[in-house]
């Protein structure tokens, strides 16, 4: 069956060969989505329909990219006009080899929701306002700053010079609140947020009543004295440094042009045996989880780091190409930018201790539920820094009482080589990163 | 006479506007508004001497905003179809009855219905040089930065012309027209196995003629070399200092630390520090601070996304917190008027109070006669910065400068990296006890600052500015 879209995509490919152009890709999104935000109460609703139209052409080793946001044939005709003309001038790519050839689909689970699709306004309307009452229910005292759900249906189509028309369909939704509690030294502030694919798996109640209780405990706390202590990282923080730290140094890109720590390191070992890393493009309903990557190229498991030992990178074509490798499915790009290598679910492979027995075995330690600023940290030179919004102190292996205005710091190549000792079985995520529970043996706490 | 512009799209929503507004009101809409965008631009980068990407884009699409019984509806589309742009309307209009009883009531405080048209100035049109031309111009930039011990460089260039139509129910048509053009620089350094890397960029609300008329190779170098000193010199001692900001850093830290605490909507979520402060003393005497729709060298913002002229407010008038910056819905909640700062980053996009052009007004010192009395003390620099975090609601800030240089008695030194600076914003800025005679302010075609995930282009800078006491992260 051939979409209006595949059939688009096709004419324009045909067009773009018919100016001259050796090789002609296509790639065609169109996203509907459906929200409604949240500030005190429920403040906005909308709706929108988006379509973007990515050419990109190929002239003896030349490469021009335009873009429109009009699929109008028109407008679609003069985008391919300009990717022509734009390549005619362009510099040779010395590596290029072609877009992709070996294309196709891999079958996967979980990505496509059909009730996100026919999803009644009242259903939305519903979830937001549980929303506002599950927070009063929490205290009184808490106020929303902002927050809202999200759905959304995204529809992408792959066509190039070598290949049939490719098509994909994901569905997303999403919930998140900010809550504040208090005034002045009492002013206790929370944020926590859940994306999934699917409805029915969106836990908007479990958001709000993370949020409430980290914002009413942050009203209540204080900082702790300066030193080295252990530090547990709650799984959705740790995927955040792993996405932070990983995510662009492992792409093939960053590695061949030297901009990456780990250029020189495949092979060797950059971590304890406790640590697996995978990029886990065919994990059932994960965020990154797609049926062939942005070039069309299906995607895959592809072992990062095992039991140690750097065992390689991620590719898009062209990256894949100069190291005459298969690209591994991780192109990723948005319909106006050129692709790149990017994970698609960085997975920290879990260990078996349980939440509990992970603090119980901490004699003295912090534990991190909310940071500030941890993105200024450094992912070439491994500097590890954020200030903390939202932690607990652990006692004699048990949570005592919340602190905040606390900065933690570590080098994580160091962390790799020894610092983790400790990883639990409970996997949560931030974006398309996955992590469990993670305790690092020593981190460098300081009092602002 | 206008630009002309592209694509056909422009006259399809004339044509939409009346009806959908109408059918909106028949819905049981109190207000309706459109807002049309059309956006045509282009960019070059080149790394290490080879082109990266060259693209060039059309980004175009038509956003309605409805008010009905108090609840806002959003509704947007790329395609300029009216059946499908109707049935948007439609599904905001029937969110916002399910919803009612439980809506935090959005209302616009009264705005005179604009029917004006604004362009930036421009004399040469990115169109009228080829292709070939600006990638060579790109290419040579890059080349002549490659000095010895860079080991990447990576220059962008780019250029743009955006339309936005706004129209709405209360007969307001506001269109202006923005040109901009602009060229990053990005170096990294090594030297003994450390890396550097510093960036910087140069742009402007005008034509191309800004680009032909710049040095852009020896803009490039210098950028280089800063990279190549940067990566030798040491960190400074972490402490307390004496400090002279220079403009680039004083727009950073100003605009994040103190403009974003001055937005009427965070004030009315009752999320910033600034909340509740009007008339009180929140800096030294020496602190004028104003935000400002048109400004040379700044981004030009004539008229705000719900068509009111921006013009120039002032937010502190020599330490005394004057006013906020308001979009109609955010006055409307805090008895105030409009200050023409509702800006939307695309057609569907809700309008949030944003800073336009947001800087210290001049005072009377010489950067002479503010570094000369400092005996031991640091000149912070803005170019090569990392950004910071800000805590609005606490009024703390984290930044990290660029390459800097210590003063030693009065006089500039040795140069400095990986300077971090902190502290509370309300405290600092009473620390502020001289400023600079000039006001230099800049924009960026690259650069956007962020706010619940919209992004907005603005103008920052300021004049130099004396701090007292300012807390210094560097070497243990």
């Amino acid at each position: 069956m051939t979409t209006d879209l595949a059939s688009l995509g096709q004419r324009l490919v045909r067009f773009g060969e018919k100016l001259g152009a050796d090789e002609v890709e296509v790639y065609i999104e169109e996203s509907k989505s459906r929200g409604v935000t949240l500030v005190g109460k429920v403040e906005a609703f909308g709706s929108s329909h988006f379509t973007g139209l990515g050419i990109r052409v190929v002239n003896g080793r030349r490469i021009g990219l335009s873009s429109t946001t009009s699929l109008n044939i028109r407008e679609a005709e003069e985008a391919v006009r300009r990717a022509h003309s734009i390549a005619k001038v362009s510099e040779p790519i010395g590596d290029w080899v072609s877009f992709a050839k070996n294309t196709g689909k891999m079958s996967v689970e979980g990505v496509f929701d059909p009730a996100l699709q026919k999803l009644p306004p009242e259903t939305m309307s519903e979830a937001a306002l549980e929303m506002v009452r599950m927070v009063r229910e929490q205290s009184t005292g808490l106020s929303i700053t902002r927050g809202g759900v999200l759905t959304g249906i995204r529809t992408v189509t792959i066509v190039n010079s070598h290949n049939q028309a490719l098509e994909r369909r994901e569905s997303y939704a999403s919930a998140s609140i900010s809550v504040t509690t208090g005034d002045g030294d009492a002013k206790g502030v929370s944020s926590e947020s859940d994306v999934t694919r699917s409805w029915r798996d969106l836990d908007a109640v479990g958001v709000c009543h993370r949020a409430s209780q980290r914002a009413v405990n942050a009203g209540k706390a204080r900082p702790i004295p300066s030193g080295t202590i252990p530090v547990i990282w709650r799984n959705k923080l740790f995927a955040g440094v792993l996405s932070i730290m990983f995510g662009g140094t492992l792409s093939a890109e960053a590695v061949q042009r030297r901009r990456s720590p780990w250029a020189d390191k495949i092979g060797s070992k950059i971590a304890t045996d406790n640590l697996t890393l995978i990029d886990e493009g065919l994990m059932a309903g994960g965020i990154g989880t797609r049926e062939f990557d942005d070039e069309g190229v299906a995607q895959r498991r592809v072992p990062l780091i095992e039991e140690g030992v750097l065992m390689g990178c991620f590719y898009d074509t062209l990256t894949a190409d100069k190291d005459r490798v298969e690209s591994t499915g991780n192109a990723s790009r948005g319909y106006d930018s050129a692709p790149r290598p990017a994970p698609n679910n960085l997975s920290l492979t879990p260990g078996t201790a349980s939440f509990d027995e992970t603090v119980k075995e901490t004699k003295n330690g912090l534990y991190l539920e909310e940071l500030i600023g941890v993105w200024l940290s450094n992912p070439i030179s491994g500097y590890l820094s954020a200030t903390v919004a939202n932690a607990m102190l652990i006692e004699k292996g048990e949570l005592t009482r919340p602190v905040k205005g606390v900065l933690v710091s570590g080098n994580f190549f160091e962390i790799l080589r020894g610092g983790v000792d400790l990883i639990g079985r409970d996997v949560d995520h931030a974006g398309n990163s996955y992590s469990p529970t993670v305790r690092v043996a020593s981190m460098s706490v300081t009092t602002q | 006479m206008l630009f002309p512009m592209k694509s056909s799209a422009e006259t399809d929503m004339a044509g939409l506007a009346k009806g959908l507004m109408e059918y909106a009101q028949k819905l049981g809409a109190d207000y309706a508004a459109l807002l049309y965008q059309e956006e045509d631009s282009g960019s070059i980068t080149v790394e290490n001497g080879e082109l990266k990407v060259f693209e060039a884009g059309m980004f175009l699409g038509l956003g309605v905003r409805v008010l009905v019984e108090g609840a806002l509806g959003l509704a947007s589309s790329t395609t300029f179809n009216p059946r499908i742009l109707r049935e948007s309307v439609e599904y905001a209009v029937k969110m916002a009855k399910a919803s009612k009883g439980s809506i935090e009531t959005v209302a616009l405080a009264e705005a005179k219905p604009l029917r004006v048209s604004a362009e930036s100035p421009w004399k040469k049109s990115p169109n009228d040089f080829s292709d070939e031309e600006k990638l060579k111009l790109v290419l040579e930039t890059n080349k002549a930065a490659s000095l010895e011990g860079i080991v990447s460089s990576t220059t962008r260039m780019g250029w743009l012309t955006e339309k936005r139509i706004f129209e709405s129910s209360e007969g307001a048509r506001v269109e202006t027209v923005l040109h901009m053009t602009g060229l990053a620089h990005y170096a990294v350094a090594g030297f003994e196995g450390h890396m550097e890397a510093v960036s910087d960029s140069k742009s402007q609300c005008s034509g191309f003629e800004f680009i032909t008329g710049t040095d852009w190779p020896e803009f490039s170098r210098k950028t280089a070399e800063v990279a190549l000193e940067a990566v030798k010199a040491r960190a400074p001692a972490s402490g307390n200092y004496r400090v002279v900001a220079d403009p680039d850093l004083v727009g950073l830290i100003f605009h994040e630390a103190m403009g974003h605490a001055s937005e009427g909507d965070l004030e009315a979520a009752k999320e910033s520090v600034l909340e509740g402060r009007l008339g009180e003393k929140v800096a030294s005497p020496f602190v004028t601070i104003v935000d400002q729709g048109v400004v040379e060298g700044g981004y030009y913002f004539p008229y705000d996304d719900e068509g009111v002229e921006k013009g120039r407010q002032v937010v502190i008038e020599e330490g005394f917190l004057r006013g906020y910056i308001h979009s109609r819905s955010s006055a409307h909640k805090l008895k105030a008027s409009s200050t023409g700062n509702a800006r939307s980053q695309g057609f569907g996009d809700k309008p949030l109070v944003r800073q336009t052009n947001y800087f210290i007004e001049a005072g009377d010192s010489s950067l002479e006669e503010l570094l000369e009395d400092i005996d031991y003390g640091l000149y912070l620099c803005g170019r090569g910065a990392r950004g910071g975090e800000v805590d609005v609601g606490q009024g703390t800030f984290t930044f990290n400068a660029g390459p800097s240089y210590v003063i030693r008695k009065g006089k500039l030194a040795e140069m400095v990296r990986g300077v971090s600076i902190g502290g509370m914003v309300l405290e600092t800025l009473k620390q502020v006890s001289a400023v600079g005679k000039e006001v230099t302010i800049e924009t960026s075609i690259f650069g956007a600052c962020g706010k619940e995930g919209q992004r907005a282009r603005v103008g920052h800078g300021g004049p130099h500015v004396r701090i007292e006491r300012m807390a210094v992260g560097g070497r243990a």
